[in-house]
């Protein structure tokens, strides 16, 4: 139990990450062919295997150093829009944990509420769009509201809120990516890029719980 | 002439797939050539080999073509955007600022752009061009821009294409100019002329069109020479030039000057009326030998193609561009300077005329016709367009188009279009007239029915040439200026002296007549069964050195014993595509048939810098002669190699042929031809299919160091061809043609003939036969050397059999033995064929 992360906790959440969407790899392929290009599963387990073998081989210096690393390993490696938006996601979370040697949550809650702004700006995609801001997006608030709680409750309660956004996307139509081509049929199917995101804030809040 | 060039935009294309990206690469660099730096970041992954996009990657694109005028950056779809909008914020701020993301449909808006671009239009306006470049499509296929889709034009604001032309005139000041000028050539502006204001307009980036005010006709552009022909104009028209573009004042003035200059005393071109031509004159010898007879032109229309479609219409223009490259090539590799030269540069003109290439293209891409059916219908179109009109100097350019039009068909479509007998037509033997024979041609040809060639064009080292000498036809090249392109019904030529007579008078052909007899009666009669059998009873075969089914024949017929060395580059050469194993088999067989029961021995493909085959792709090197030739060339093109193995193999059923390799160095590389030999027998047998087994293995002697370790080699050769041409070239350090260098070009120099002797010697040894099948067997004088150093088999052309035989007739063979050992320790080559003269008088 612990009420902030240092590089070692963020990078054995990342670690852990990179091991589920793993295991996860044909669940979100199988999600994505329903409604996208079926590249998902396969894009994000690339990349944040690639992110843990970034950080095994030089360990960064302090968190903003470790997500500018994250930022650009997944821009790089990840192909698919998720690399752009996951790796906007972490380069503007670079820039809220500069000079902090350790995140708590409200600046973990700080961090992710950037790095939400800054995919909502790439992606100019609104809630209900049916992507991952579906997912992100209640996750910050749960996050925020949650910030006086210990650090492993907030987290479970982000997470929480993910999971909950997560399924809130099935009944949707997609509004952006290419899922979006599909109009009316892209109902009924539970976002990917959604579910990635909440895979990694549960990989957070697990870490955080030890 | 010029104004200085303008920083050009470059252009970045982002796309998912690396493969997309390349090809929309190709079709904006068609527009453009190299002017327009082109990059692309496309893929993801270490090599960028799956689907996806990388951020890094654009940043590394867009600052590796980064100039003055900047960038415009396209993307295809999806991440696309979101990276290249990524990579806009990880730049570098002062090269970002130069950026420009556009929305235009990938590949219409890369081409649109880099046309544009490449005229040093700003960064806006060649983004606004892309954008834009969905309006042509829509407007084809008569769908008005959909209110979602991204508005081409705005209602009530000017049209892309004018505010283009807007922001250009901004950027470069003057945009148009006008002049008048009178043309005074006697012949109007004929194709010579008008290739000239092509060429000169093409040199300024305004585009400038004429217009003929006497006549009332155009304007026409001032890059299609059919367009400008098609004004008809003749001496004394007044005629306007008119241009738009940055550099229209510049343009105009250069252009009017040009027509004003054409005087049509330097013009005039070759008169259409044989009368008016000199009836003889020299050209360029080309093969031994006298001929007269009926004058027949090889008239070669265009071929018929089946009109093909294609699903691929990119694919297919850009064969077209690549066979309109390659025919440029063969144009200016054909000739220079003089009337030759002149008309070189006319059908030059043509191979970029729009009227033409634009025309096939658009067939390809509005029609999806393949490119040869869309070739020869724009050919065929401009041709009648020459052809309906009334002047006679523009009507006879009916004829350039058809030869242009021929050449690119010919590399579209493979081997020679036309059949033997569409090359001689029947009626009596007849002495030939053609512009510019191929090889493929020339190995159809018959000397039976074809007495002599005289080749308008061509020259004395064309494969074509090769081939004539072979097949013991008389020929002469580079005789366009004594011979009429049209006209004559009795044609003379002395392919010795390379005189020519057209409509020669009753006592010139009286003379001839004479001349051909002595020469004939110069020449021994064939020897019996390609055997000569010296006077101590040792037994010398004659075999032939052939390259088709024409040249076998002959061959044949001189008697000879064997085929010595089938060269089987003309199979591959003058196209785009290399022959299939069928297209290969059927060649093979047509020559394996007429030496069925002899020996044949297949030279495998002998390629190289100095024989470039397009397909191949080989590498430009500094000093071909020393570089991957041979069998260099087919171990590293394992596909081509293999395909040729079983050809051979498949087409030698039955016969006894053998295969030899070009160039060899070392018993490695046998040793990996032997491989794949025994890999392609294998796949043959297992699939059932009947083939040529076992098929000796030899190695042809080019390398001196195969020569210096042929006792070494001898353990993996079945046997040895010693190839004297190159053997000497490289033993002596003098290249081949060298004009200062003519006393080194003799297998007789006594270095030459010491490796010759080690062969022999090596080949002895272990038992493995040993022939000579370079020029040197051709020379009677080396060919008694060669004898003398113990070598029994020679192979050469089939006009030389006769010569040889009769030089080796009753020789005796310690005598020839003697003077070789004598010619081993002599200094010079010119002392080493004394010794064999002396022999020849004891």
């Amino acid at each position: 139990m612990t009420d902030s992360l240092d590089v070692a906790a963020l990078t054995a959440w990342l670690d852990r990450a990179a091991a589920v969407l793993e295991r996860e790899k044909a669940r979100l392929t199988e999600l994505d062919a329903a409604i996208g290009d079926s590249d998902h599963g396969v894009n994000m387990a690339r990349g944040f295997s690639a992110v843990a073998a970034k950080l095994a081989g030089a360990p960064p210096a302090d968190p903003a150093a470790l997500f500018k690393t994250v930022g650009m390993t997944l821009i790089s490696t990840v192909g698919g829009a998720a690399g752009p938006l996951y790796g906007t996601l972490f380069l503007q979370a670079a820039g809220k944990a500069t000079g902090k040697p350790t995140l708590d949550a409200p600046a973990l809650a700080e961090c992710l509420k950037a790095g939400l702004a800054g995919i909502v700006q790439r992606g100019k995609a609104e809630p209900g769009d049916k992507t991952m801001v579906d997912a992100l997006g209640p996750a910050v608030a749960a996050l925020d509201a949650a910030a006086g709680a210990p650090l492993p409750q907030a987290l479970a309660a982000a997470a929480a809120a993910a999971e909950a956004g997560m399924a809130a996307t099935i009944p949707l139509v997609a509004r952006k990516g290419r899922a979006s081509y599909l109009g009316e049929r892209s109902a009924g199917h539970q976002d990917p890029g959604a579910t990635s995101s909440f895979l990694l804030l549960k990989a957070l809040a697990d870490t955080a719980a030890g | 002439m010029t104004v200085p060039q303008p920083p050009r935009v470059a252009l970045v294309l982002v796309s998912h797939s690396r493969a997309l990206a390349e090809a929309t690469a190709v079709l904006a660099r068609q527009m453009t050539g190299d002017t327009v730096a082109i990059a692309i970041a496309a893929g993801s992954g270490p090599d960028g080999g799956e689907l996806g996009t990388d951020a890094t990657a654009i940043v590394d694109a867009v600052t590796a073509v980064d100039g003055p005028a900047g960038t415009v950056v396209l993307m295809d779809l999806g991440s696309a955007l979101l990276s290249a909008d990524l990579a806009l914020e990880l730049l570098d701020p002062d090269v970002a600022a130069r950026v420009t993301l556009t929305a235009a449909p990938f590949v219409e808006g890369a081409v649109a752009a880099a046309a544009l671009a490449g005229t040093g239009a700003p960064r806006e306006a060649v983004a606004r061009e892309a954008r834009a470049a969905l309006g042509p499509k829509a407007e084809h296929l008569g769908e008005a821009a959909e209110a979602d889709t991204p508005p081409v034009t705005t209602a009530g604001a000017p049209s892309p294409a004018d505010a283009v032309a807007d922001q250009a005139s901004a950027d470069h000041g003057r945009t148009v100019g006008t002049a008048e000028a009178v043309i005074r050539d006697s012949a109007g502006l004929h194709a010579r002329p008008a290739a000239r204001l092509v060429a000169l307009a093409a040199g300024f980036t305004a585009t400038a069109t004429l217009t003929d005010l006497t006549r009332g006709t155009g304007p026409a552009p001032l890059t299609s020479m059919v367009a400008l022909a098609r004004l008809g104009v003749r001496a004394g028209d007044r005629l306007r030039v008119a241009a738009s573009g940055p550099d229209a004042e510049a343009a105009v003035a250069a252009l009017a000057a040009a027509i004003e200059s054409f005087t049509g005393t330097g013009d005039t071109p070759p008169p259409l009326h044989p009368k008016e031509v000199t009836p003889s004159g020299r050209a360029i010898p080309v093969a031994p030998g006298v001929a007269l007879g009926p004058l027949v032109r090889l008239d070669r229309a265009l071929p018929d193609v089946p009109e093909r479609r294609t699903d691929d219409p990119a694919g297919e223009t850009a064969r077209l561009a690549a066979a309109i490259a390659t025919a440029r090539t063969m144009l200016g590799a054909a000739g220079r300077g003089g009337t030759a030269g002149d008309i070189l540069a006319v059908q030059g003109a043509l191979l970029d005329d729009p009227a033409i290439v634009g025309r096939a293209e658009a067939l390809i891409g509005t029609e999806r016709r393949d490119a040869a059916s869309a070739w020869r219908a724009a050919v065929a179109e401009a041709a009648a367009a020459y052809g309906a009109l009334d002047d006679p100097y523009l009507k006879a350019r009916e004829a350039d188009v058809h030869d242009i039009g021929r050449a690119v068909l010919r590399l579209l479509v493979g081997a020679a279009p036309a059949g033997a007998e569409g090359l001689r037509p029947g009626g009596p033997p007849a002495v030939l007239v053609v512009d510019d024979l191929a090889p493929s041609e020339a190995a159809q040809l018959d000397p039976a029915t074809v007495l002599g060639v005289i080749d308008r064009r061509g020259g004395p080292t064309s494969h074509a040439a090769i081939l004539l000498r072979a097949a013991g036809i008389p020929a002469v090249a580079g005789a366009a200026a004594l011979v009429p392109a049209a006209g004559g019904t009795l044609a003379a030529l002395d392919g010795t002296t390379g005189e020519v007579w057209i409509d020669p008078d009753a006592a010139t052909q009286a003379a001839l007549s004479a001349r051909r007899t002595a020469f004939a009666s110069a020449r021994p009669a064939a020897p019996g069964g390609g055997r000569v059998t010296l006077g101590d009873g040792v037994e010398i075969a004659l075999w032939a050195n052939v390259s088709g089914p024409a040249d076998a024949r002959a061959a044949r017929a001189a008697g000879a014993a064997g085929v010595g060395l089938l060269r089987t580059e003309m199979l591959f050469l003058d196209r785009l595509d290399p022959p299939s194993e069928d297209e290969q088999v059927a060649a093979l067989r047509a020559i394996f048939g007429v030496f069925a029961g002899c020996p044949v021995v297949v030279r495998l493909l002998d390629a190289g810098g100095d024989k470039p085959i397009p397909y191949l792709a080989m590498a430009a090197e500094a000093n071909p002669y020393l570089g991957v030739r041979g069998l260099r060339l087919l171990l590293a093109r394992p596909e081509v190699l293999d395909a040729q193995l079983r050809a051979v193999l498949i087409a030698g059923h039955g016969h006894d042929v053998r295969i030899m390799l070009p160039m060899v160095t070392e018993a490695d590389e046998l040793a990996r031809t032997r491989a794949a030999l025994e890999r392609v027998h294998a796949a043959l047998a297992a699939a059932g299919t009947p083939h040529a087994w076992p098929v000796p293995l030899g190695i042809m002697v080019e390398v001196p160091a195969s020569a210096l370790t042929a006792a070494r080699l001898a353990a993996h050769a079945d046997f040895f061809s010693i190839g004297t041409n190159d053997l000497t070239q490289y033993t002596l350090a003098a290249e081949r043609g060298h004009p200062g260098l003519g006393r080194f070009a003799d297998a007789a120099h006594p270095a030459v003939l010491r490796l010759i002797a080690e062969v022999v010697a090596a080949g002895a040894a272990a038992g493995r036969p040993v022939s000579v099948c370079g020029e040197a067997a051709a020379d009677p004088q080396v060919a008694r050397l060669l004898v003398g150093l113990g070598v029994r088999t020679l192979s050469m052309g089939a006009a030389s059999l006769a010569g040889v035989a009769q030089a080796l007739d009753g020789a005796s063979v310690p005598a020839l033995a003697a003077a070789a050992r004598a010619a081993l320790a002599a200094e010079t080559a010119e002392a080493a064929r004394a010794t064999v003269a002396e022999a020849a008088e004891t």
